[in-house]
């Protein structure tokens, strides 16, 4: 069955079920957020115009809500506006919007579906990217969640199949998502493509896999996850260069977090490959690479205190881009980012928190460019601290 | 040789099907509608960590806890579940906030707690201090060690 016809049957039968006025819907629960962020860099922007006296424009908003709908049935959605400088407006979004049908849950095995809009799981973050509570620290380390073109990777429609085996010590399971991404902008573009282009992008068929093992309730998480997020691109017209072709972009994680009562450490590796075909041959693949490292300290369950290395590097041919910035003239140091980051984590009380983080960075590959318009004017050494107070519920 | 070939034996059987001391299983408190569920510390662990859904009778799992702060929660979250409490804290959101499943209901006090589990069918949660174990209509001591 074609996925489009299993998301419409499920739709379907879940309106035409005789009692679904009479459906024991129970345990409805409701979660919100908002996060105000204040962000001031040394050199460069960093959503808004963050030198100097730094920048308020980076604002959080959430809700969601779920209910079971039976016992085996759970539907979810989360609202989202997410306001960052140049690079995001504040538009309201669903994040996600889905129905979960469990199919089997006994004390080995939990299966099921679910389908409609899904967050990709990529990464042990990526789902819960745009909740600040989720985070380890302000900002996720960006070198596999960066913030230039979150959209393309965040979430998704489609479907998925779910399987989870308990193990002695543990649960190991599996997703496998099937989906047409969504979001495809200007800033997806300018990244998939180098530039801007006069054509247009186009979401296909694309595929998401995340193998996931949790050791006692999540002492010990060891995940691999795949994606292949495959887009069109549509030429202006027949004799418009580059012509038209197909962009593959295919991130390949490795994570592992390892907690104990006062310790964190986590830690993550990205393969992100490129594969492009078409484009009169004038695009050719390339590989990005990233990883980072964490260690965390809990404090009586209120304070968190975590020091952080990030490495970026857009082509790992090329890590320092010199035969980037020999080939097209622009800075080598937009090709890579190095950074060190410590970070404070104040719970305040079950519906407060702050939060204080201070960047040290040599490259700008991550710095968003919408903030940044004057290529000339971005450093390669530069500085970010960012402090946020979140309310949630 | 006998002796050490039962010990061994029961090291495999404790590591493959962990048992709840009675200890732990005293601390758990469930509605009379579950008083029959066989409980194990896989199951409270899948349970608490909000993966299962449902009683072996069909019954829908409701899961009430107390706050992450709270000295009861952080004690039972080490000594029966032995997990830590911002361990919970960080699977809960990991699912509330993914769309894939829901946090527990959580309560200010103890006193709260057996009130709310003994109205809800299906509930489950915990009790650490003593005075408060004597059964006064929530199931104390009732699931059964595997």
């Amino acid at each position: 069955m074609k996925l489009r016809q299993l998301v419409f049957c499920l739709a379907a039968n879940m309106a035409s079920w005789p009692a679904l006025s009479a459906m024991d819907i129970t345990d409805i629960q409701t979660h919100g957020f908002i996060s105000q962020n204040y962000i001031q860099t040394q050199s460069n922007n960093f959503f808004g115009q963050s030198q100097g006296d730094g920048s308020f424009a980076y604002r959080e908003l959430g809700i969601n809500g779920s209910a079971r709908l039976d016992k085996r049935t759970l539907a979810a959605v989360q609202l989202t506006s997410r306001h960052a400088g140049q690079s995001d407006n504040g538009s309201v979004e669903v994040g996600y919007a889905l129905v979960d049908f469990q199919l089997n849950s006994s004390s080995d095995y939990r299966s099921g579906i679910r389908a409609g809009r899904i967050k990709i799981p990529l990464g042990l973050f990526n789902e819960t990217r745009s909740v600040p509570m989720t985070r380890l620290g302000i900002l996720l380390p960006q070198s596999i969640y960066f913030e230039r073109s979150r959209n393309v990777a965040v979430s998704a429609d489609g479907a998925e199949i779910y399987l989870s085996k308990h193990l002695a010590r543990g649960d190991l399971s599996f997703r496998l998502l099937s989906v047409e991404p969504n979001l495809v902008d200007k800033a997806t573009e300018t990244n998939l493509l180098g530039e801007e282009q006069a054509g247009q992008l186009e979401n296909k068929r694309s595929y998401a896999f995340r193998m996931l093992y949790e050791h006692n309730s999540g002492e010990l998480l060891l995940a691999l996850s795949h994606v292949q997020l495959n887009i069109d691109y549509r030429a202006a017209s027949s004799i418009d260069i580059p012509s038209n072709g197909r962009v593959s972009f295919q991130p390949t994680i490795l994570s592992a977090q390892y907690g104990s009562e006062f310790w964190t450490l986590t830690a993550e590796y990205a393969l992100r490959q490129f594969k492009l075909a078409g484009f009169n041959s004038l695009l050719n693949d390339f590989s990005g690479e990233s990883f980072y490292y964490q260690v965390s300290r809990h404090y009586q369950q209120k304070w968190e205190f975590f020091a952080r290395r990030d490495h970026l590097y857009a082509d790992k041919k090329d890590r320092y881009g010199k035969r980037f910035a020999q080939s097209t003239g622009k800075a080598a140091h937009s090709r890579y980012a190095k950074d060190w980051t410590l970070g404070l984590n104040y719970r305040a009380s079950s519906l407060l928190s702050f939060k204080l983080q201070h960047h040290w960075i040599n490259g700008s590959a991550w710095l968003p460019p919408a903030d940044n318009p004057d290529t000339q004017n971005i450093n390669r050494r530069w500085q970010l601290l960012a402090v946020s107070a979140t309310l949630h519920y | 040789m006998h002796n050490h070939a039962l010990s061994v034996m029961f090291f495999c059987a404790c590591a493959l099907f962990p048992l709840l001391s009675q200890a732990q299983i005293q601390h758990i408190i469930t509605n009379p509608s579950v008083a029959d569920q066989h409980m194990d510390v896989t199951l409270l662990r899948s349970i608490f960590a909000m993966k299962r859904r449902n009683w072996d009778n069909g019954e829908a799992i409701t899961v009430v806890v107390l706050k992450d702060t709270n000295p009861a929660h952080i004690e039972f979250c080490k000594q029966v579940l032995n997990v830590y409490p911002h361990q919970m804290r960080r699977m809960w959101d990991r699912l509330v906030y993914s769309g894939t499943g829901q946090a527990p209901i959580e309560v200010s006090s103890e006193e709260e707690m057996k009130l709310l589990i003994a109205t809800t069918p299906g509930a489950i949660g915990y009790l650490m201090s003593e005075s408060l174990t004597e059964n006064k209509g929530a199931n104390t001591s009732k699931g059964r060690p595997q």
